[in-house]
């Protein structure tokens, strides 16, 4: 009983929660999209949002920005982890933070803290001139964009190629050496395959999350001009009159651009990783002025921007001695403490978050081991919510939560906020979670089985303990996420409900930069340490 | 695993099946000022202790929200920035009538305009301009001013799909000028001129100084962003600008009729109005004044606007602005 009994459970559970965090509301949006006139809307769908004009340029905004993004971060991600891995630098905690950092500061904010460096009269031609002009023009681009992506997304690939490397079996490649093969023909013919799918998972999730990207574009794309499918979507859900079935329909599109890219994924993962091996490096600085640059523009820049603008007056008279304040510091903890309460709620909304979506993403990582065409379609379905716009998600479970026929009303409450998260971030969870169980191996769990342990036993005594890294990153990744998820915060966002983004953004939009800069200082930091916290608790374990 | 996990799942349901709101609460969905909404909110907790809860965002979400949530509806009083968008909603899903004789005897009669609801204030557009920037703003006599090659690259406009005063700006303008009023939109879109969002996102780079001018730009933030100290100054065309008033309404759907009346009238009560005239918006009350920071209105001259008309065009204007102008 229990050898069929746990897989079937686990594959249930897997099925009832993709079908509620990912079929309910994509089944909506493709009935709103196929079907608008069923839905009581009465306007063209799919047909014709495909002859608006604006959306061949929104579709081709969208493909180059997720494709630039997906080149840049998976370069500067895998060239600092294999600089890093090759040759650790000396205080490895230290600059492994600094790495990570960028991760934490939401893409919107990256963006936003890049305008005000570059925009003409910002601080770089405060401080430098008129030299900067070529790359404020350069930030208002496609490629601009892709770079501020990329400066967030890096720490992702960076980690993710990381464990590849860390995790590579060294024998093969050692073996190629010792019987005379070069050391370029041991990297074409043994490093790189082995690392393949850990490069196809990163270029895969940088790609869709270049795709659905709503935050870059709406803060640096509205004004230079270019509009990308994510935009376009908000734009036809949150503009009166509401088009939801064109939302819906540049929404299917987007599913389709992740149908194509978790094809080419499994395509070039057909490599299985072996047990893991770890060689101690020594330390040594070669890998410093890289990873030095890359921590002055991605931490230091955005970082000293959003700080240097929560501490002044007026944005227009710089940084002068006079036009420094505490004020917005004040008005963020005493004003009604409304910037307070949206604080609690993101701290509350996202440790639940954290916890549901790791549960969730590893009973669906177990479900998915098992072979066959059922857990194809899983994986299909759990990865689609990264290539779902957030606003899309926000519309389908709006359409799902607040439907006549739902008896569970969601929508309204705190809850849909946790929900939309957990739809959001469950392909982060699943993938670290494939990765933890991965690391559990197969060799050890046979080994169990062949001593007579249960599946029941194998996973609480094998899988999860060898799990563990990997889900407590999982968890922090989530936490991340969640701390900072602007789009369908927005759009769900209950009244009385505020979170850090919407305030921030709320703040941004009455025209207070200075107080939503403040909020977004405290919560950049509280989320660091929060996750630092977390990796030193894994460390001492 | 299972075990580990059933307890969670056992929560989350008890969680999910908890009642949405409990029950003395008021919902209140409403345009910028956030900052008004909340001290309107916050004022009328502390006198009846209903508790208000709330969603502020730029007035094209706002409908767009209520427009979603038409089968659902979740909101009891809603607060907009322009009349337009109030008649035209008020047209699309059943609004409370609701214009009391005591209050209505009380109003600015320049701000009480034809509707099912009362104005709980008005506001005002402009040429917003950086003065270090722009020398010599009191040459921008009309609206048309910011055309030509001096301009390319240096104007803003809040995108009126968004914003709530500006789309009543874009209706006003082009009843008032025809043809000359989109020619006009079409010349700023050559040289450059950008609609990044609402007021503020369109004031911003105005504010920095990257951008010389801003067209149609609302007052209260003007005014905000004006008195930190930043370099700008507010030129009102002596064509003639519009004043715009901002409704406030309850939907037939309000859970509780009751709390929603007392609310609209807590709002329109001298207390109310004073927090209206604090957010640097024009008091509907003719009793309380605008704050000292506004310049003085009678010199301003204002044009007359017949906002039924002109929410009867409201959603086709606007889609021709999209099209035609921001090529959406």
């Amino acid at each position: 009983m229990h050898r069929t009994g746990l897989p079937r459970l686990l594959g249930l559970g897997a099925w009832i929660i993709l079908l509620i965090l990912v079929a309910a509301p994509l089944l909506q949006i493709v009935v709103m999209a196929l079907w608008p006139a069923h839905a009581g809307v009465g306007a063209s769908g799919l047909g014709g949002a495909l002859r608006t004009p604006d959306f061949w340029s929104a579709l081709q905004g969208t493909l180059t920005l997720a494709f630039l993004t997906m080149v840049f971060s998976v370069g500067l991600g895998g060239g600092l982890a294999s600089l890093v891995v090759e040759r650790p630098l000396p205080a490895q905690w230290l600059w492994e933070a600094l790495l990570l950092a960028p991760f934490l500061l939401p893409p919107y904010l990256t963006g936003i803290s890049w305008s005000l460096a570059l925009q003409p009269g910002g601080y770089c031609s405060q401080f430098v001139g008129a030299a900067c002009a070529p790359l404020g023009r350069a930030l208002y681009s496609l490629p601009g964009m892709a770079w501020v992506m990329a400066l967030h997304l890096a720490p992702l690939t960076y980690l993710m190629l990381r464990a590849a490397l860390l995790q590579r079996a060294f024998t093969p490649a050692l073996a190629a050496r010792v019987h005379g093969a070069g050391r370029l023909r041991t990297l074409i013919l043994i490093e790189l395959p082995s690392l393949a799918p850990a490069i196809g998972a990163a270029a895969l999730l940088t790609f869709l999350a270049g795709s659905e990207e709503y935050g870059v574009p709406a803060v640096i794309g509205s004004y230079a001009g270019i509009n990308v499918l994510a935009t376009s979507v908000e734009g036809a859900v949150s503009v009166w009159p509401i088009d939801l079935p064109k939302a819906a329909s540049l929404g299917l599109m987007l599913c389709l651009l992740a149908v194509l890219a978790w094809l080419t994924y499994r395509w070039l993962a057909t490599f299985d990783g072996d047990a893991p091996h770890r060689q101690a490096r020594q330390s040594g600085w070669s890998a410093f002025l890289p990873v030095f640059a890359f921590v002055i523009l991605a931490d230091v820049v955005p970082i000293g921007v959003i700080v240097a603008t929560s501490l002044m007056r007026a944005v227009t008279n710089g940084l002068a001695e006079a036009n420094l304040t505490w004020s917005h510091y004040i008005t963020l903890f005493t004003q009604g403490s409304d910037g307070l309460q949206a604080f609690t709620n993101s701290l509350w909304l996202s440790l639940v978050t954290a916890a549901v979506t790791v549960a969730a993403g590893l009973i669906v990582a177990a479900a998915l081991r098992r072979p066959g065409s059922r857990s194809r379609g899983l994986d299909l379905m759990a990865t689609l919510p990264t290539a779902l716009p957030g606003v899309v998600v926000a519309v389908g479970l709006v359409l799902f939560w607040n439907a006549r026929w739902n008896p569970v009303t969601l929508y309204g409450t705190p809850l849909i906020l946790v929900v939309s998260y957990m739809t959001v971030t469950f392909p982060y969870a699943l993938r670290y979670a494939q990765i933890g169980l991965a690391a559990s191996g197969g060799n050890l769990n046979a080994a169990g089985a062949v001593h007579g342990a249960g599946p029941l036993r194998r996973l609480v005594t094998v899988t999860l303990p060898l799990a563990a890294p990997a889900l407590a990153g999982a968890a922090s990744v989530v936490f991340a996420l969640s701390m900072r998820e602007l789009v369908t915060s927005v759009m769900l966002q209950p009244p009385g409900t505020e979170v850090v983004s919407t305030y921030v953004m709320n703040q941004f939009l009455q025209g207070d930069v200075g107080d939503g800069m403040a909020m977004a200082v405290v919560g950049v930091f509280s989320s660091a340490i929060m996750l630092g916290l977390a990796r030193l608790a894994i460390g001492r374990r | 695993m299972l075990k580990r996990f059933l307890p969670v799942a056992t929560a989350m349901l008890v969680a999910f099946s908890l009642p949405a709101h409990a029950a003395q609460t008021l919902v209140l969905y409403s345009s910028g000022p956030g900052s008004l909404a909340k001290a309107l909110a916050k004022g009328f907790e502390h006198s009846t202790g209903t508790k208000v809860e709330l969603y502020t965002a730029s007035t094209g979400k706002v409908v767009a929200r209520l427009s979603a949530e038409k089968g659902n509806p979740k909101a009891d009083v809603v607060i907009l920035a322009n009349w337009t968008a109030g008649l035209a909603l008020a047209d699309q899903q059943p609004v409370e009538t609701f214009r009391p004789e005591d209050i209505v005897k009380t109003l600015r009669p320049s701000l009480d305009a034809a509707g099912p609801f009362l104005p709980i204030g008005g506001d005002t557009v402009s040429i917003l301009v950086n003065t270090k920037k722009v020398s010599d703003p009191s040459s921008l006599t009309d609206w048309f001013a910011l055309n030509g090659k001096a301009w390319d690259d240096r104007v803003t406009m809040p995108n009126p799909l968004l914003s709530g005063t500006a789309s009543d700006f874009v209706l006003a303008f082009q009843a008032e000028y025809g043809q000359r009023a989109w020619d006009y939109f079409n010349a700023l879109k050559a040289e450059g001129t950008i609609w990044p969002g609402p007021n503020a996102a369109a004031l911003r780079p105005v504010e920095l100084g990257a951008r010389s001018a801003m067209l149609s730009a609302v007052g209260h933030t003007s005014l905000k962003a004006k008195a930190k100290g930043n370099a700008l100054d507010l030129v009102f065309p002596k064509t003639g600008t519009v004043l715009i008033p901002r409704p406030i309404f309850i939907l037939k759907s309000a859970h509780n009729m009751d709390a929603a009346k007392a609310f609209v009238r807590y709002s329109m009560s001298p207390a109310g109005q004073k927090l209206v005239s604090k957010a640097l918006l024009i008091p509907a009350a003719a009793s309380v004044e605008p704050a000292k920071i506004w310049p003085d209105l009678s010199s301003v001259k204002f044009i007359h606007a017949d906002w039924t008309k002109l929410a009867g065009e409201r959603a086709k204007v606007l889609a021709k602005f999209r099209k035609d102008v921001l090529g959406q």
